[in-house]
């Protein structure tokens, strides 16, 4: 299948040379032969005689004779004779012209029939090549259009192992980081005094930066919607919760943390 | 579950590192449990059926370590029990991360072998897989042994579903009461009495072999220390001194207990005993109470509760004698210490604001010694570390009764045990089964 469809190319090329080296040969023929058809009175005589066989010799009225009057005189008839002569010798040529006229157009006409034909058979060539051309070209399309989609496919499922493989190592890893903020999340909510005027709906960030050693270095308020009083008890919970746990596995240790407090019930 | 974390307030950390974001919903979703399949085992016997169904088994112990959510047998696309038959694209469709399959054979009137397999979904290859012979009796131990394996190849933790928990309940009988202590695989199954009485039963404790246990009753109306041996039944009267007899443990080499001894004029202090000698040495000197001692892993100490400074505190002493050293300082009371076998918690009962729960105390930095509280109840107690120092077990108080908890060491999975009937106390969790 593939080997045929791998064959269509070069012998579709094969055909379309020949094609185009044969066509300019006639096409080359034919600009020889375009002057013939400009010049129909031009033609010597041999040819008129080769051609004469192909035209029907009476297809002109030959001229009507004239009754010539009664001449007596002897150089009246001779002159008579010579005039007669003459006028057939005319009509002759008159006839000739004629047909070499006649025989031009016919040429000519089939000429251009033959042309006709040529460039019609010449453009189904091209058409057929053409479409020829646009089937492999399809052919092509689909090919890298499946070679797109098989790789994106493969990308695809690539990614989808990557990402499971990823989260099969978070879930691994996301104990340690979890017990790590759960610690720090219980540290600092067991140094909390809450002041009298807590309300539901609080809620504060706060920023803490803390040093290696989980000593807390810098406490900063973010939006909050406590008053001072609130304010002073979570800075001092958080004071008092340092140093804050250290983290079993210290990869998951974080300098600079954003606390979110939101008092329930 | 997850509760009690937002029970006093919900305080949300989020670390600089974006990738963080995703960690907020895990604390408040608790740990995310793994995907996986235990398909249901192969049979190959006389009997229409297998004597247990070992891939339920499995699947029960995975669930209940609170990591894994094993996938309901009718949302299977296929149930291979060859490892060849397994079509990795069929679990990966359905998002499974492993793949356990097995099989059950019968080699004799009483003789079975239990195939499992484990299969890694992405990786598309064998993690673990073992053929292991079994009787009726043991077929349920080996599917435990099984989920142990299963579980550490894909946690990287030590499974101790092949594990089991000694307790003592108490149930109203007549016009007085039945004290029972009994023993059960950890997942509450075979339940068995080891021992019962009208008289209290207190303080169980494994031996390290776990073939013995070690008790304090009070039949006769006096305490004694009691060390009884599971599968023979016998028991041995190790210390019946005047006063009181309390709060064994057994040392790292199974050869001594750390007793409570009350002596003559009622001041409790900790006494280590020599179990073959009945020799006893005296450890603590003070005036106040002095009790619930135990020996840290590697034998050098020994942790105790006292309320010399006032109320109770943990303390060590190392195991030779000397002076006693104060370990807790957070909080007005911190009692009944307990090390994990690895030596990197010390499990307590803490009070925290009003409420007594179990506190983990982290043992590796002696300068930083933070705490965690990992349960929250009103009056948890009893706090004991599973074999693989990453879970405990302890006694909760549910309406009237006592009831059994397990949480993880951080705190982070917490899960109730259908346990017995009554009022259930003074959980323990016993070694690994070497046998």
């Amino acid at each position: 299948m593939i080997a045929k469809k791998d064959n269509l190319l070069p012998a579709a090329l094969a055909v379309f040379l020949h094609v185009v080296v044969f066509g300019s040969l006639v096409v080359v023929l034919d600009f020889d032969r375009r002057p013939d058809i400009a010049m129909p009175l031009a033609i010597n005589a041999t040819l008129v005689t080769e051609n004469a066989v192909v035209i029907p010799p009476q297809v002109e009225t030959p001229p009507k004779v004239e009754p010539a009057p009664p001449e007596p005189d002897i150089s009246e008839q001779q002159r008579l004779a010579a005039e007669q002569q003459k006028r057939e010798a005319d009509a002759r040529l008159e006839r000739e012209r004629l047909q070499k006229i006649e025989r031009a157009k016919t040429e000519a006409e089939a000429e251009k029939r033959r042309k006709q034909a040529e460039e019609q058979r010449l453009a189904e060539e091209r058409r057929l090549a053409e479409a020829e051309k646009q089937r492999l070209a399809d052919i092509e399309r689909q090919r890298l259009e499946n070679e797109r989609l098989r790789k994106e496919a493969e990308a695809a499922a690539r990614q989808e192992e990557l990402d499971r493989e990823a989260q099969r190592v978070a879930a691994i890893t996301a104990s340690a980081k979890a017990a790590y903020i759960f610690a720090i999340q219980q540290k600092i909510s067991r140094n909390w005094v809450a002041p009298a005027n807590v309300a539901v709906g609080l809620e504060c960030t706060i920023k803490v930066q803390q040093a290696p050693g989980g000593e807390v270095l810098n406490v900063s308020f973010g939006p909050c919607n406590g008053d001072a009083t609130i304010k002073r008890s979570i800075e001092a919970a958080v004071y008092k919760a340092s140093p804050l746990p250290a983290p079993r596995d210290p990869s998951v240790f974080d300098r600079n943390l954003t606390l979110l407090f939101k008092p329930e019930e | 579950m997850r509760q009690h974390i937002c029970k006093l307030f919900l305080l949300t950390v989020l670390l600089g590192n974006a990738a963080y974001a995703e960690l907020v919903i895990q604390i408040t979703e608790g740990i995310k449990r793994r995907p996986v399949a235990v398909v249901p085992f192969g049979w190959e016997g006389s009997a229409p059926a297998a004597p247990l169904d070992v891939a339920k088994v499995i699947s029960d112990d995975l669930n209940r370590s609170g990591r894994f959510a094993p996938l309901p047998i009718g949302d299977m696309l296929q149930r291979p029990t060859n490892g060849a038959d397994v079509d990795f694209e069929d679990w990966s469709v359905l998002g499974m991360e492993a793949v356990v399959i097995g099989k059950v054979t019968q080699d004799g009137e009483n003789a079975y072998t239990v195939q499992f397999q484990l299969f890694d979904v992405y990786g598309r290859d064998q993690l673990v897989g073992y053929r292991m012979p079994a009787s009726r009796g043991t077929m349920r131990r080996v599917a435990h042994r099984a989920a142990d394996m299963i579980y550490e190849k894909l946690t990287g933790i030590k499974g101790v579903f092949d594990t089991k928990v000694a307790y003592v309940t108490t149930q109203a009988r007549g016009n007085g009461k039945l004290f029972s202590l009994y023993v059960a695989d950890q997942d509450g199954e075979n339940e068995t009495v080891i021992m019962e009485s009208k008289d209290p039963i207190m303080s169980p404790a494994w031996s390290p072999d776990s073939r013995r246990l070690a008790y304090v009753s009070f039949e006769g109306n006096k305490s004694s220390i009691f060390i009884q041996t599971l599968r023979t039944g016998n028991r041995i009267q190790v210390s019946s001194k005047e006063g009181i007899n309390g709060a064994p443990a057994f040392s790292p080499d199974g050869r001594q207990l750390v007793v409570t001894l009350g002596g003559a004029d009622g001041n409790p202090d900790i006494h280590v005993l020599d179990i073959n000698s009945r020799q006893s040495r005296r450890l603590t000197t003070h005036r106040a109470i002095d009790t619930e001692g135990s020996w840290s892993p590697d034998g050098r100490y020994i942790y105790f509760t006292s309320d010399r400074s006032g109320g109770p505190q943990i303390y060590r002493v190392a195991a030779g004698g000397g002076t006693p050293e104060r370990i807790s300082f957070e909080g007005s009371y911190n009692a009944r210490p307990r090390l994990s076998p690895d030596g990197t918690r010390l499990a307590m009962v803490h009070l925290n604001r009003g409420n007594y729960q179990i506190a983990v105390m982290d043992m590796v930095d002696a300068n930083r010694r933070d705490l965690l509280i990992v349960s929250a109840g009103k009056q948890d107690e009893s706090p004991s570390f599973a074999p693989n120092s990453d879970t405990l077990i302890y006694a909760t108080r549910a309406t009237k009764n006592g009831v059994l908890e397990t949480v993880t060491a951080d705190g982070l999975i917490r899960q109730q045990l259908a346990s017995g009937q009554g009022d259930v106390r003074e959980p323990v969790w016993s070694p690994f089964q070497n046998f």
